[in-house]
C-alpha cells in the first residue's frame, strides 16, 4: 500500500551481517548475471531512490537516503555503486552495502563513467532496472551520453522474477518486521483513550519500532467519523469515543518491509460497525483460503463480485494484497490481471481494506509466507477488531 | 472547469495571478506542476505549493491554464477525499496513466500553446518522454517560474515556523533528557523522533550521531553511547509544509579543554556569519565569514571537499530562497527569507561539530526562531 513518503530514510542504517551475509548477495548477483548473460547484456544498470528502493537494496543492500543510488553490474567482474552525495558520506555509506566500490558523486553520469573507465569497458547492450522509471530527465540524460552508443533494454522483469521467492534470511526479516509492528501496534493499542490526538498515538508505535531498529515507519488511519476520508496520516485532531478506526502500519528491517492493519473500536461497537467488519472478517478468510500454492494471483478478485459495488470499489483501490519484501509493495499483485503463480517461499501481504460513506469502513491486514501446506501468518491474529473499553479522561 | 475566483483562498488566487503573467510572458498555454511522490527537505514541493495537498503515491500534478482553469490528477482513488479537504481545486481525476491524464486534460482545455512543467528537475525520464511523446514540441521546463515564485514562505506561514522551531527545541531537549552511556544511537533518534512527533511534527529531516570522532552526521546506527562521546544532531522537523532546522553538539559528560577550544571557532564563526544576514547582503558572504575565521584558525583546507563545502541552506516544500549558501551564491538577502545558518565542521582534533539556527530574515537583521541556546552541551549521566 502506498504511503505519504518522508524526506530521510532515518531510522536505524545498518548492515546487519548477521541477517544477510555477503553469500546471500553474491548468490543473487550469480543469478543476475546468468540472466545477463541469457539476454546478451554486458552491463546492467539498477537504480533506487529513497522512495522505492526494492531492486537496488536487493543487489546492494544499499538504502539511499535522501536522494537515490544507482548500481552498475557488469558481466565480468565485480559491480559498483554510484551514490548521490557529498563526498563527505562516503565512508558511512560504504558500511551500508557488501558492495566495495562505492563512488560518492554529484551526478550519476560522471560516477557511471569514471566506473566503466576503471574497467575498461564500453558496454555494447545495456540493460536498465528501474532507471527511466525513476531516475530523473535531467540524470538520465547524462547518463544517455555516458552509454552513447550501446543498445538499451529494460530488464525490470529479471529482477522481479528473482525477487519473487524469498530466501530464509529474507523469510525471518520479514518475520522480524512482522513481530516489531505487532509488538508497536500493541503499544498504540495501550495509547488510545479518549482525546488523544492522532499523532500522539501515532507517535508511540513509531518510537516503539524505531527503538527495535527499523529504518523506516509509516502510520495511516481513517476514522468512521470522516468516512469521506480513507488512510492518511495522523493529524491533530482527538480520537472519540463511539468511533472506529482503521489503523495500518508499516516498517522496514534491514530493509525488509512488513505490514499489519487492524481496526479498533473505540467503545463499544455499533451494529452498522459490526456489521462491515463481520463482513471484512469473512472477505479476509476467503482471501487466505484462496491463496494456495499454484493458484493464479488473480484468482482473489473472486471476492469483489460477492460485495456490493462501492464496497468492491474501495477493496480494489487498497488492493486485496501483494508481495511484501524490499518493497512495501511488491509482486505478486493479488485480484490484479497480471497473474503469478503464488509460490512456495513468496511473502504475502493480505488486506481487506474499504472505507466510505456507502460502504462503512474495515481493515485486516496481516503479512504470510507461503509454504506447501498454505499460507503460514508471520504474525498472531488481526482478524477480530480491538475492543477498546473503559475509556480514560487523559 | 472554470474555478470563480472569489472562492479561491487569498494566497492562492496571488499565486495564479503571478503564475498567469509569468504564462502570458512566457507564451505558454499552461502550467503542469508535477510530484514523483519522493519528497525532499531541500525542494519546493511544486504540486503541495498550487494545491494545498501534500502528494501520497506516484506522479501527481496540478494543471493550471492560462485562463486560470486549474486540474489535478492524482494517482490513488482511496486518496481523494483526504485531497479534497486540503485543496481548492474542485476538478480532480485519479489515474493510472500520469501521461494519459495530462494528454486529456490539454485536449479538453484546447491548449495548443506549450505546457511549462513545474518540477522538471525532479520528473522521471519516463514521465517526461511520455509527455513529449503524447504532446510533441509542446512541453518545456518551467521551474524557474515557479521558483521565482516561491521564495518566501509568507508572512502567514510565520506560526506554522514558530511552532516548528519549538518542535526542534523539544526534539534536541530529548537528546539532553535521554542520552545515557550504553545507549545504542538509533535508541536516541527514537526519543528525538518522539518528542517531535507526539507534539505534531509531520516529517524529519534527522540525524543523531554519537561517536568519539564523527565524520559527518548520518542516520543512527547501533553504536552504544560511550562516556566522552560527542553527540551531534540535525533536527528539522516539518510542519504545514514548513520546516525548521537546528543544529546543535552535546559531550556526553565534562567538555574537554580542547573540545570547548575548537567549539569557540564555531560560535565565532556563527556569531559572524548571522551579521552577513541582513537584506541587501549576498547570500555567498555568509560562507566567505565563516570560512574566514576557520581559515584564520588554520583549517583553510577543512572548508573544502571532502571535509565541508555548504554554509546552510534553504528548506522546502514550500518555499525555497537559495538552494545553498556557497561562496559563490551571488543571490541577495530580502526580507521574509527563512534559511539554516550553519557553521558545521569538521576538525582533525574534534572530529564533526555542529551548529546552526534557521533565520527569518526581518528588516533589521535575522531572527532566529528556535530557543535552544548557540552552544555546546554537557550532558552529565
Amino acid at each position: 500500500m502506498d504511503t505519504l513518503h518522508t524526506v530521510l530514510n532515518r531510522g536505524r542504517s545498518i548492515w546487519e551481517r548477521d541477517s544477510l551475509s555477503e553469500r546471500e548477495f553474491r548468490g543473487r548477483l550469480d543469478n543476475i548475471k546468468a540472466g545477463m548473460k541469457e539476454r546478451g547484456v554486458d552491463l546492467l544498470l539498477v537504480y533506487g531512490d529513497s522512495w522505492r528502493y526494492g531492486h537496488l537494496a536487493f543487489v546492494s543492500h544499499f538504502i539511499p537516503k535522501n536522494r537515490g543510488a544507482l548500481a552498475a553490474i557488469p558481466l565480468a567482474g565485480e559491480p559498483a555503486l554510484v551514490v548521490q552525495e557529498p563526498s563527505r558520506n562516503n565512508p558511512f555509506s560504504k558500511t551500508l552495502t557488501w558492495i566495495d566500490e562505492v563512488r560518492s558523486v554529484g551526478q550519476f553520469a560522471q560516477g557511471l563513467g569514471d566506473a566503466l573507465k576503471a574497467r575498461q569497458l564500453k558496454p555494447g547492450r545495456v540493460g536498465l532496472v528501474s532507471v527511466e522509471q525513476q531516475l530523473n530527465i535531467r540524470e538520465w540524460n547524462g547518463l544517455m551520453k555516458t552509454l552513447e552508443g550501446a543498445e538499451l533494454s529494460d530488464l525490470s522483469d529479471l529482477l522481479i522474477s528473482l525477487r519473487l521467492v524469498k530466501s530464509a534470511a529474507e523469510q525471518a526479516l520479514v518475520k522480524k518486521s512482522a513481530s516489531i509492528l505487532e509488538r508497536a501496534l500493541e503499544f498504540l493499542r495501550r495509547e488510545l483513550r479518549a482525546g488523544r490526538k492522532e499523532h500522539e498515538i501515532a507517535a508511540v508505535a513509531e518510537r516503539e519500532a524505531r527503538r527495535q531498529g527499523v529504518e523506516d515507519f509509516r502510520c495511516m488511519l481513517a476514522r468512521s467519523a470522516e468516512p469521506d476520508i480513507g488512510l492518511r496520516p495522523p493529524g491533530p485532531a482527538a480520537v472519540d469515543k463511539g468511533e472506529r478506526l482503521l489503523v495500518a502500519v508499516a516498517a522496514s528491517y534491514q530493509r525488509y518491509w512488513a505490514e499489519i492493519g487492524r481496526t479498533f473500536f473505540l467503545g463499544k461497537p455499533s451494529p452498522e460497525s459490526s456489521k462491515s467488519h463481520d463482513l471484512a472478517k469473512g472477505l479476509f478468510r476467503r482471501l487466505v483460503e484462496g491463496a494456495k500454492v499454484g493458484s493464479s494471483s488473480a484468482v482473489a478478485a473472486s471476492i469483489l463480485s460477492e460485495v456490493p459495488v462501492a464496497a468492491g470499489n474501495s477493496l480494489a483501490a487498497y488492493g486485496l494484497g501483494n508481495g511484501i519484501g524490499l518493497d512495501m509493495s511488491e509482486a505478486p499483485f493479488l485480484g490484479r490481471e497480471d497473474s503469478v503463480k503464488l509460490q512456495p517461499g513468496m511473502t504475502l501481504t493480505l488486506r481487506v481494506c474499504f472505507s466510505g460513506k456507502e460502504c462503512g469502513s474495515a481493515l485486516i491486514s496481516r503479512p504470510f509466507l507461503m509454504s506447501e501446506k498454505g499460507l503460514q501468518p508471520l504474525v498472531g491474529p488481526v482478524e477480530d477488531p480491538l475492543l477498546i473499553e473503559g475509556w480514560r479522561n487523559t | 472547469m472554470q474555478v470563480n475566483s472569489a472562492e479561491i483562498p487569498r494566497p492562492y488566487q496571488a499565486k495564479l495571478k503571478s503564475l498567469q503573467e509569468a504564462m502570458k510572458k512566457e507564451g505558454l498555454g499552461a502550467l503542469l506542476f508535477y510530484s514523483t511522490g519522493q519528497l525532499s527537505m531541500l525542494e519546493v514541493n511544486p504540486v503541495l505549493w498550487i494545491s494545498g495537498s501534500l502528494p501520497m503515491g506516484k506522479d501527481t500534478g496540478v494543471l493550471i491554464t492560462a485562463a486560470g482553469d486549474a486540474a489535478m490528477v492524482i494517482s490513488l482513488s482511496w486518496d481523494l477525499g483526504r485531497v479534497r479537504r486540503q485543496s481548492w481545486i474542485e476538478e480532480i481525476r485519479v489515474a493510472d496513466r500520469f501521461v494519459d491524464a495530462v494528454q486529456e486534460l490539454a485536449r479538453q482545455k484546447e491548449i495548443k500553446e506549450k505546457i511549462g512543467i513545474a518540477g522538471w528537475g525532479w520528473m522521471p525520464a519516463a514521465i517526461y518522454r511520455g509527455l513529449e511523446r503524447a504532446l510533441p514540441g509542446r512541453v518545456e521546463a518551467a521551474d524557474a517560474i515557479f521558483q521565482s515564485l516561491a521564495r518566501h514562505p509568507g508572512r502567514e506561514a510565520l506560526a506554522a515556523l514558530e511552532r516548528a522551531a519549538t518542535i526542534a527545541d523539544a526534539g534536541f531537549a530529548a537528546i539532553l533528557e535521554r542520552a545515557k552511556i550504553g545507549m545504542p544511537e538509533h535508541e536516541l533518534a527514537a526519543e528525538v523522533e518522539y518528542a517531535m512527533r507526539v507534539q505534531g511534527a509531520e516529517d524529519n529531516f534527522g540525524m543523531v550521531t554519537a561517536s568519539d570522532h564523527s565524520h559527518c552526521t548520518h542516520p543512527p546506527g547501533n553504536r552504544k553511547i560511550q562516556p566522552g562521546d560527542t553527540i551531534i544532531a540535525e533536527i528539522t522537523p516539518a510542519l504545514g509544509g514548513h520546516f525548521v532546522q537546528l543544529c546543535r553538539t552535546a559531550v556526553m559528560g565534562a567538555v574537554s579543554p580542547l573540545l570547548r577550544e575548537k567549539f569557540d571557532i564555531m560560535e565565532e564563526a556563527m556569531e559572524k556569519s548571522l551579521e552577513q544576514v541582513r537584506v541587501g547582503k549576498k547570500v555567498g558572504e555568509i560562507a566567505r565569514v565563516m570560512n574566514r575565521v576557520f581559515t584564520a584558525y588554520g583549517y583553510e583546507k577543512y572548508c573544502r571537499p571532502p571535509y565541508m563545502r555548504v554554509r546552510g541552506h534553504g528548506l522546502g516544500f514550500l518555499s525555497m530562497p537559495f538552494p545553498e549558501i556557497v561562496d559563490e551564491n551571488e543571490a541577495v538577502i530580502e526580507e521574509g527569507m527563512c534559511f539554516v545558518v550553519h557553521p558545521n565542521q569538521y576538525l582533525p582534533e574534534t572530529g564533526y561539530l555542529m551548529l546552526g539556527d534557521t533565520v527569518w530574515v526581518e528588516a533589521n537583521g535575522p531572527r532566529r526562531l528556535t530557543q535552544t541556546p548557540m552552544k555546546l552541551f554537557a550532558i552529565e549521566d
